[in-house]
């Protein structure tokens, strides 16, 4: 567990291309965001975890990417690299062409104000503040006005029109996801990134906020990567990566509800093993 | 971001009240010294100019004119000169007399001003009664008569005051009638217990050096000014009245000064525990907050904003405190400045140090905001994220602070160690001051590290201890914050407590090696009268009182020192007052005989050596040794043992009597009563150590109370961080609380368990307190007696035991509320929480 197993080893299991054909796949556009063999190893010695084991990908523009896996699998570990929230113990991230990993917390900061939004299962407003307060938080960060015509477009393609002046607590769970969905696209993000957002909505909820997230997608040509334990989740996205033990085992391209399920339970026998 | 900040203030304004009341606090002492003073200031000036304020111009005599030049009625030429002037309406020359006065109830020393002939210069009104007619009528304040105990047409026997012991004849006794109640508005500053004014024909020939004039047309009082200054003889100087006014206000103002930097030195530490409450409080709030600030880093926000941000709220909260405090000190002030009786001036309120008393409220919340505020900025984003609560603090406490301030704590020590013995106050002072600064860096690890002791005394107490043991120990940086504050406060006040006790003590010792017995009085007549001698027998706490016979004597004239009388002192008085050498006369000697140390070298003699005097007509030869003893009741005495001048049997005397107090005697009952005493009988001298004792020790001990009860204000904000530090706490127990009470905890446990938390934050802030207020209060004494006495260790146990069970109680006070608040978490929060 302890060593990092090098980049390479772990191409052969996936559908990834290898780096020569980048350029071709996804018709000729250049990727958004790509990671080339990243690991991570969380502590060190006796108590040392590798949460991922060296993952490549890439992520083009308008993309909606469904990432599943077992519990522990180094989903949210990924996301968080990906997003440059955490850094890689080794391998690159590059968003727009620009490595992350070499970033100072001033860049990151920025790139995360002006091209990344972020949507979680829970906790994801200011609590003292108002929905809308909420929502433009990422501009006023930047000092810049809000264009009141994208305003009221994201906040009416979501239904939370009405609740702007609420604070979170005053909000249900869904239209709280809703307001943080609102906050992740005002600023037209490249990028966004979901942990588990319908993990505490009922399914129809869930549902329209996914339809949504994928409007996003298309209309605005925003690249979502979107974790999920819900294989129904998994069908709004373009393709599913499947994680297990740090690798990516498996991409699926325009899933179905029941090749999710067959790729998951592919997946399940490994876990004991992982365990 | 100000709109943000404020958000966050309005949403729970309930969680900043400590800070609010701490910066209010804080500021409201440091506003309320400055309004004091200001206001105080401003009374000073009027009552020291006030008798200025009537006349048009002020006249100063060089002692050596001043006399010159008498006309047939007795007036100087410089006064009549000026007279004469063709726009002066009238001169009235200034009197001023220091007379003994004689009550029914009190004596004391007084003074006596003249008033001016004109009316209109007279600087107040009566609100009883005539102004003085006859040259033995006076006028007096309702506060000299009360003392004094008499009543408006009483008559009041009075002497010129004369300087004990210079061997002058006394002044005769003069009998004055009250004939009216001066309306003075104010309290003048005389330096003496009461006051009196009287007619200039009270004063007879004296001489005096001052006068205030009056012009007819007050448009040319400067031609006439410039006019004076020519034609009056040379030692003569003529000024407005209204410069004269400020120059005698300006020297009284001086004098307020060391009042104000006590204050003021007050007001900071006050300030400085609003710091260490605030930034407690700020601490905890940011630790609540983490994945709030891990949100905003998350969506994009700098290091720099998360701080901006948080010292936008801490700033929005200090303006507000300040300005609760500036209101609440602008009124304390004048309340103090009017209970002192100096607001004669009114309300004077200096709007700079307004500003700055406002600005320094602001910078010490927005400093004491700034650690807390910059570890807020090292959360890292991704813990907005998981979901899983993350592990407590992050960096580990350094390990380099403890040890420089070990470091200074025993630098600090050493100088004052040093100092201290050698009575270097400026040494001690500064290494007093260094030594405060390291145990205030290493006090927080002193008190994180009692607490494991703290836990297992608490585990053996009940469940609910057990519970509040552990719950100490969670956040040992937060007890060990709140109990600082506690201990800065408490510590100051065992501090000045021991201090003024052992100070006390020994200037007593040293009074008493200086002079052995404690009261003398002594009559001009023949002999004590039976009241005064019953009354001095009916002192409480006397260990002795003895009447001694006195018998005339000749001894050999020296230069300056002479002895024209013996006294006989029985063997009690002399055993009480340590004079053992008359105790154990040798068998071979001639009697002893205790002169003074100036006799002895005067009269160049030794210890021991014989002596041939003139007792009564009796040649005797005596062994002499110095003693402080003679000096006691008067010039011109030698002390020998009473049954030595029975012995010689001649006929006596009895003019002096002696006592000495019992250790445990109140030395200000006794002073009061001895006044009363003597106030029966003018023909009594009073001296011995009792009144050498003097004013300095009632000062003192006001001063240490007045200074108690400031530090007081530093440990009601160190109560009010505590308590909020428990609210808090509470907000943060919510689930665990209910998860308790789910368990079947009753209401009555979770209160108590509140409660015993808050006590053993109070009980450790009060035994550090102790600890360390114990050596600081005997180094300050050390330093302040130095090499002039002994020291005297006298530590108050019961005003500090009193006191340390105050603050624990105040401990228990600041978890009732959030004890009550725990109380009422329903039991099913435990259950529906995330
Ligand atoms: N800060 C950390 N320190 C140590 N180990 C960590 C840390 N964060 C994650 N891990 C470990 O890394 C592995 C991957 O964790 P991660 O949170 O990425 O899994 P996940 O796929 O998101 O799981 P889940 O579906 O339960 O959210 C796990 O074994 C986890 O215990
Ligand atoms: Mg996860």
């Amino acid at each position: 567990m302890a060593t990092p197993p090098r980049p390479d080893e772990n191409h052969s299991p996936t559908s990834v291309a290898s780096p020569k054909d980048l350029t071709t796949e996804g018709n000729g556009r250049a990727p958004v965001l790509e990671c080339t063999g990243i690991t991570k190893v969380y502590g060190s010695g006796a108590v040392a975890v590798q949460a991922l084991a060296g993952v490549t990908a890439r992520f083009l523009p308008g993309e909606f990417t469904a990432v599943m896996g077992p519990s522990g699998s180094g989903k949210t570990t990924f996301l968080q690299v990906l997003a440059g929230l955490d850094s890689p113990t080794s391998g690159s991230v590059v968003i727009r062409g620009r490595d992350i990993t070499t970033m100072s917390d001033r860049e990151l900061t920025d790139l995360r104000r002006d091209r990344v939004g972020f949507v979680f299962q829970s906790f994801n407003l200011i609590p003292t503040l108002t929905a809308e307060q909420n929502i433009l938080l990422p501009l006023r960060l930047a000092r810049r006005e809000p264009d009141p015509g994208r305003l009221d477009d994201v906040v009416r393609m979501l239904g939370v029109q009405d609740r702007l002046d609420h604070r979170p607590a005053q909000l249900s769970g869904g239209q709280q996801q809703r307001v943080a969905v609102a906050r992740a696209l005002l600023t037209r993000p490249d990028l966004v990134f979901a942990d588990e957002p319908t993990g505490s909505l009922d399914l129809s909820t869930g549902s329209a906020l996914l339809d949504q997230l994928r409007t996003a997608c298309r209309t605005l040509g925003q690249t979502i990567v979107m974790v999920t334990h819900d294989p129904h989740a998994a069908t709004y996205a373009d393709r599913v990566l499947l994680l297990a033990d740090g690798r990516i085992r498996q991409e699926l391209r325009a899933p179905d509800r029941q090749s999710v399920i067959d790729a998951m339970g592919d997946l399940t026998p490994e876990v004991p093993r992982a365990l | 971001m100000l709109s943000d900040a404020w958000a966050q203030v309005r949403s729970y304004p309930s969680r900043l009240v400590a800070v609010l009341v701490a910066v209010a606090l804080g500021v409201g002492f440091l506003t309320a010294t400055s309004v004091f003073t200001a206001t105080s200031a401003e009374g000073l000036r009027l009552t020291a100019a006030a008798p200025l304020t009537r006349a048009d111009i002020y006249l100063e005599a060089d002692p050596s004119v001043a006399g010159e030049g008498r006309n047939t009625s007795g007036v100087p030429a410089w006064l009549a000169a000026t007279a004469r002037d063709e726009n002066v309406a009238s001169v009235d020359p200034v009197y001023a007399r220091t007379i003994d006065v004689f009550g029914a109830a009190q004596r004391g020393l007084g003074n006596v001003l003249s008033l001016p002939g004109n009316p209109a210069v007279r600087w107040f009104t009566l609100s009883a009664g005539r102004w003085p007619a006859g040259p033995r009528d006076v006028v007096t304040d309702e506060q000299t008569l009360s003392a004094l105990g008499v009543s408006m047409g009483s008559r009041l026997q009075v002497r010129t005051h004369r300087e004990e012991r210079d061997g002058e004849r006394p002044k005769d006794l003069e009998t004055v009638t009250i004939t009216g109640v001066a309306d003075l508005g104010f309290q003048p500053l005389t330096g003496v217990d009461f006051r009196f004014y009287a007619d200039q024909r009270f004063f007879g020939d004296d001489v005096t050096t001052t006068a205030l004039a009056t012009v007819r047309d007050e448009g040319r009082l400067t031609g006439t000014i410039d006019r004076l200054n020519t034609t009056l003889p040379d030692g003569v100087e003529a000024a407005t009245a209204s410069s004269a006014a400020d120059a005698a206000a300006s020297r009284f103002v001086g004098g307020g000064n060391s009042l104000m930097f006590i204050m003021l030195g007050f007001a900071l530490i006050a300030v400085l525990s609003a710091g260490i409450v605030i930034a407690n409080t700020f601490t905890v709030l940011l630790t609540q907050r983490r994945r709030q600030t891990a949100l905003l880093r998350l969506m994009g926000a700098h290091r720099s904003q998360v701080r901006t941000l948080i010292l936008l709220e801490s700033l929005i909260i200090g303006a507000m405190g300040s300005v609760l405090g500036l209101a609440l000190g602008v009124g304390l002030g004048y309340l103090g400045a009017r209970w002192q009786g100096l607001d004669g001036g009114g309300l004077v309120v200096n709007p700079f140090m307004l500003v700055l008393c406002l600005l320094a409220g602001i910078a010490c919340t927005v400093a004491a905001a700034w650690l807390p505020a910059r570890r807020a900025t090292e959360v890292p984003p991704a813990a907005a994220w998981r979901t899983a609560a993350v592990s407590g603090q992050g960096a580990p406490s350094s390990r380099t602070l403890p040890r420089v301030a070990l470091a200074v704590l025993v630098l600090g020590l050493a100088v004052a160690g040093v100092g201290a013995p050698a009575g270097n106050l400026a040494m001690v002072v500064f290494g007093g001051f260094l030594s405060a600064i390291g145990l205030l860096l290493v006090l927080r690890r002193l008190v994180t590290w009692m607490l494991p002791t703290l836990e297992r005394v608490l585990g053996r107490m009940g469940v609910s201890a057990q519970v509040a043991g552990a719950n100490l120990r969670r956040h040992p940086e937060r007890t060990g914050s709140a109990a600082v504050a506690l201990v800065i406060g408490t510590s100051l006040i065992v501090a000045l407590m021991v201090g003024a006790r052992s100070g006390q003590a020994s200037v007593d010792a040293d009074l008493k090696n200086r002079y052995p017995v404690d009261v003398s009085l002594r009559t001009s007549d023949t002999a004590l009268s039976p009241g005064t001698v019953a009354g001095i027998h009916g002192l409480p706490d006397l260990t002795v009182a003895a009447v001694l016979p006195e018998a005339p004597a000749r001894f050999p004239a020296s230069p300056r020192e002479w002895i024209s009388a013996v006294l006989g002192a029985p063997a009690d008085v002399l055993r009480a007052a340590g004079a053992e050498q008359l105790l154990r006369p040798r068998a071979d000697a001639s009697p002893g005989l205790l002169v003074s140390p100036q006799y002895l070298a005067a009269a160049r003699l030794k210890d021991g050596s014989s002596v041939t005097a003139v007792v009564a007509g009796q040649r005797r030869s005596f062994t002499v040794h110095p003693s402080p003893l003679p000096s006691l009741a008067g010039p011109g005495l030698a002390v020998l043992h009473a049954d030595t001048l029975a012995g010689l049997g001649v006929p006596t005397t009895t003019r002096t009597i002696w006592a000495v107090a019992g250790a445990d005697a109140d030395r200000e009952a006794w002073r009061s009563a001895v006044g009363r005493v003597a106030a029966l009988d003018p023909s009594i001298t009073v001296s011995g150590g009792l009144s050498e004792r003097g004013d300095i020790a009632n000062i003192l001990s006001i001063l240490v109370n007045l200074s108690i009860a400031m530090l007081l204000v530093t440990v009601l904000i160190a109560v009010v961080g505590l308590a909020n530090i428990l609210r808090l706490s509470v907000v943060e127990r919510t689930v665990e609380i209910a998860l308790l009470r789910a368990l079947g905890t009753r209401r009555g446990m979770i209160r108590a368990m509140l409660a015993t938390e808050a006590l053993g934050i109070g009980v450790i802030g009060a035994l550090l307190g102790l600890v360390i207020g114990i050596p600081y209060g005997l180094l300050g004494v050390a330093a302040v007696v130095g090499r002039q006495a002994t020291l005297v260790v006298d530590l108050p146990w019961t005003g500090m035991l009193g006191g340390i069970l105050l603050i624990s109680l105040c401990g228990v006070l600041a978890g009732i509320l959030p004890g009550w608040q725990a109380s009422r978490i329903p039991p099913a929060e435990g259950l529906t929480a995330q």
